[in-house]
């Protein structure tokens, strides 16, 4: 290659009428600039929003009173805390969450147990499982607030029949709680079901069957093999659950609206009752960052979980 | 290694600058958005009292209720058209998504309706970007004597006039003269009479309840907890800018309440406001009280059992409750929407808007034609109730109050909480949205 080639090549890589696209490719290697669109999408899409609510957080901005607007520092997280109703919905969330996920586990293994070993009839028990998971929350919702209808619902009907009376399912403190979470049970245990038993029908028999000749009893079988082998999807199936459990809005929403009082509010209806009930957008985006908190601290927990499950 | 150190240079760059643009992005979350109301703009070029023809061929896109009352609207405007020339695009939303719709877009400054159809308590926090109308009143002559008093100042906020009535509302008791009859009573007059005869007319033998009322976590409830306040002699904001229930007022209101429920249905804490009416539709209550837009389902046979039974009587003290027009001050088609607002609300208009079922009107001379009162029998004591009526406290953060109302409420019906306690804690959660 002769100097004047050599010149006129590094004069067209200087220059001054080189195309934008072409001095993009040379400072942005090919494999980011791919990702490029989807990376300005994603923080337009979710950092975006997500910075704004920072913002929002520390001002007190209630929509409906646009001249009142002033940076309050971090008095919405001062005033979630010491606001008795969020406080109460915190812990209605955890009683929530802890008692729907425990029972829905427990039962989900145990029908997984019972179908895995049915020799026939199998694909029927399963197909009839999985129902409750087929219909819209909503429409769940809307089906059970009329079955438990004091007046009108079959639940009473049958109740006042035995002459245990009918009770106001949805309108006592007490058994409001219980009726959605008796809701949430029905709705995805046939979920945490059909989790394990994928699970129990990939695991390889001749594990089971060493432990047979081994001489292990059917619970020492469940116990030595089946859980551990399980655990990786017994943790997907409790940390989806427990996501879900934790953001849990539409049932309770059409069932009780958080009610009666705040018997049944859990910090996702606490949100929304501040930021689209009283328009105080402030309040609500902080109290969105603590949801965001313990959300996030309880992934990390399940993470690790996993993590270790792997290992072991 | 030279083009490596450019590579990480330009990476740095791209950093800075998704830095620089989240920081913008934050700053912006911190502007108190849609706090500046827009500088009022002049009214447009249209001739005064009758801009309609040189508005020909304009558009106005309206925000209204999707019920009878929107449907209703949209019978009535095909004349408004052929009148005036002007088109009407007509978006019907249910009553939370109309509320939610109007105020995140007016506060955003980019409002997706001119012309907006508002709940009484929706007028102040949405007051700050309407149209003053004061101005339009003087210039087109509108006159003002022919609307019900309370109709028209349920369209007032801070001294000036920012929307115009187009459904007024009022909760009167509707009842079942048979039942009554066969008891021996007379009609009640006030509240405290309303509550003696439920006890008198409840029988459990026959199924049937003095009263039906809401009890659960619902706006109903508040609305009757705010009447037994008003019915103590208690402001629900008192001059001093405190809870009125914090009070003896309060806590009696809560117990005569506690009290109520005892004479409706067995199911009553699983009541909303659907529920309630259902169970006076059903025969299964003697008496409610409620609003007048009830009054066509009442006396509907298809719709009420003892449709040809029931009476009704307006009481001093009912609340009210009214449906207003506005037009929003970033509207780029002020004056076609001033046009509309003016028909819709003034004698043909109200006249259309009644005949179709849409509700009740404000206007005297409407209330009073034969056509009026023929279609609504109880136009004689709607108008009365209407002129007695009280209104809930004029504040932008009524949804605030209210839903703290309605939680203190269905706590002590509950049985959750006694009314003391439950008027502590309200009173502690609800100074915040007195205070702004």
């Amino acid at each position: 290659m002769g100097l004047a080639s050599v010149a006129r090549e590094r004069q067209s890589r200087v220059g001054r009428r080189q195309p934008l696209a072409e001095r993009a490719a040379e400072v942005i290697p090919f494999h980011y600039a791919a990702i490029l669109p989807a990376l300005i999408i994603t923080a337009a899409v979710i950092l975006g929003p997500l910075v704004y609510s920072i913002g929002l957080s520390l001002y007190h901005f209630v929509l409906t009173d646009p001249r009142n607007v002033r940076f309050d520092g971090l008095a919405n997280y001062a005033h979630a805390f010491s606001d008795p109703s969020f406080v109460g919905s915190l812990q209605t969330t955890v009683v929530y969450g802890v008692s729907t996920v425990t029972v829905e586990f427990g039962l989900g293994m145990l029908f997984a147990l019972v179908v895995h070993n049915l020799t026939s009839g199998q694909g029927v028990v399963r197909t009839a499982m999985l129902i409750p998971m087929f219909l819209t929350p909503a429409v769940v919702a809307f089906m059970w607030r009329f079955l438990l209808h004091p007046e009108l619902g079959i639940v009473d009907y049958l109740l006042s029949q035995v002459g245990l009376g009918r009770p106001v399912w949805l309108g006592d403190p007490k058994l409001a709680l219980l009726s959605v979470v008796l809701v949430d049970i029905w709705r995805n245990t046939p979920f945490v079901f059909l989790v394990l038993l994928a699970g129990m029908q990939s695991l390889p028999g001749e594990l089971y069957e060493a432990a047979a000749v081994d001489g292990a009893s059917p619970a020492q079988r469940f116990w030595g093999v089946t859980l551990p082998l399980l655990k990786p999807l017994i943790l997907v199936a409790l940390i989806i659950r427990t996501m879900d459990a934790v953001r849990e809005f539409d049932t309770i929403f059409i069932m009780t609206g958080g009610g009666p009082g705040n018997a049944t509010e859990t910090i996702a209806l606490a949100t929304y009752r501040y930021s689209f009930r009283n328009y105080d957008m402030g309040l609500g985006s902080a109290v969105s960052y603590i949801i965001f908190a313990v959300v996030f601290v309880l992934s990390i927990f399940f993470v690790r979980q996993m993590q270790r499950a792997r290992i072991t | 290694m030279a083009q490596q150190a450019s590579s990480v240079f330009s990476r740095r760059q791209a950093l800075r600058a998704f830095g620089l643009t989240a920081a913008a992005l934050a700053l912006g979350a911190c502007g108190p958005q849609g706090s500046q109301p827009a500088a009022t703009q002049a009214p447009g070029a249209a001739p005064a009292g009758g801009g309609g023809k040189s508005l020909s061929g304009s558009t106005v896109r309206m925000g209204a209720l999707a019920n009878y009352k929107g449907d209703a609207i949209e019978q009535m405007l095909p004349e408004f058209e052929k009148s005036s020339g002007i088109k009407v695009q007509l978006d019907k939303l249910p009553d939370t998504n109309l509320s939610d719709k109007l105020t995140v877009s007016f506060a955003s400054g980019s409002p997706d309706y001119d012309v907006a159809m508002m709940d009484e308590p929706w007028v102040p926090g949405l007051a700050s970007f309407l149209v003053n109308l004061d101005e339009l009143v003087t210039r087109d002559k509108v006159d003002l004597s022919q609307y019900v008093p309370q109709g028209l100042a349920a369209g007032q906020y801070n001294g000036q006039r920012v929307a115009l009535p187009l459904d007024p509302n009022v909760m009167m008791l509707w009842y079942r003269k048979d039942l009554l009859e066969t008891k021996g009573l007379k009609a009640p007059t006030n509240f405290n009479e309303i509550i003696d005869t439920a006890a008198k007319l409840n029988d459990s033998s026959s199924g049937t309840a003095g009263i039906s009322v809401s009890a659960k976590k619902d706006a109903q409830t508040s609305t009757t907890a705010i009447l037994l306040l008003w019915n103590e002699g208690q402001e629900l904001i008192t001059p001093d800018g405190k809870f009125g229930f914090d009070s003896p007022a309060g806590i009696k209101a809560l117990q005569t309440y506690q009290n109520v429920i005892q004479y409706a249905p067995q199911g009553v804490l699983s009541y909303g406001a659907t529920e309630e009416l259902d169970a006076f539709y059903g025969g299964k209550a003697g008496m409610v009280f409620y609003w007048a837009s009830i009054g066509p389902n009442a006396t509907d046979p298809q719709k009420s059992k003892a449709a040809d039974k029931v009476g009704w009587t307006g009481v001093p003290n009912g609340m009210r409750g009214v449906w207003n027009l506005g037009i929003a001050q970033e509207s780029k088609n002020r004056d076609a929407a001033w046009e509309l607002i003016k028909w819709m609300t003034g004698p043909d208009g109200s006249r259309l808007f009644t005949s179709f079922g849409g509700g009740h009107s404000p206007r005297y001379d409407v209330l009073k034609s034969p056509d009026f009162q023929q279609k609504y029998p109880w136009a004689g004591d709607f108008q009365k109730a209407l002129e007695a009526s009280r209104a809930r406290p004029q504040t932008p953060n009524w949804n605030g109050i209210q839903t703290v109302i309605i939680d203190m409420t269905s706590a002590v019906l509950s049985g959750q909480q006694s009314p003391e306690d439950a008027i502590k804690r309200a009173t502690e959660q609800v100074t915040p949205y007195l205070k702004s």
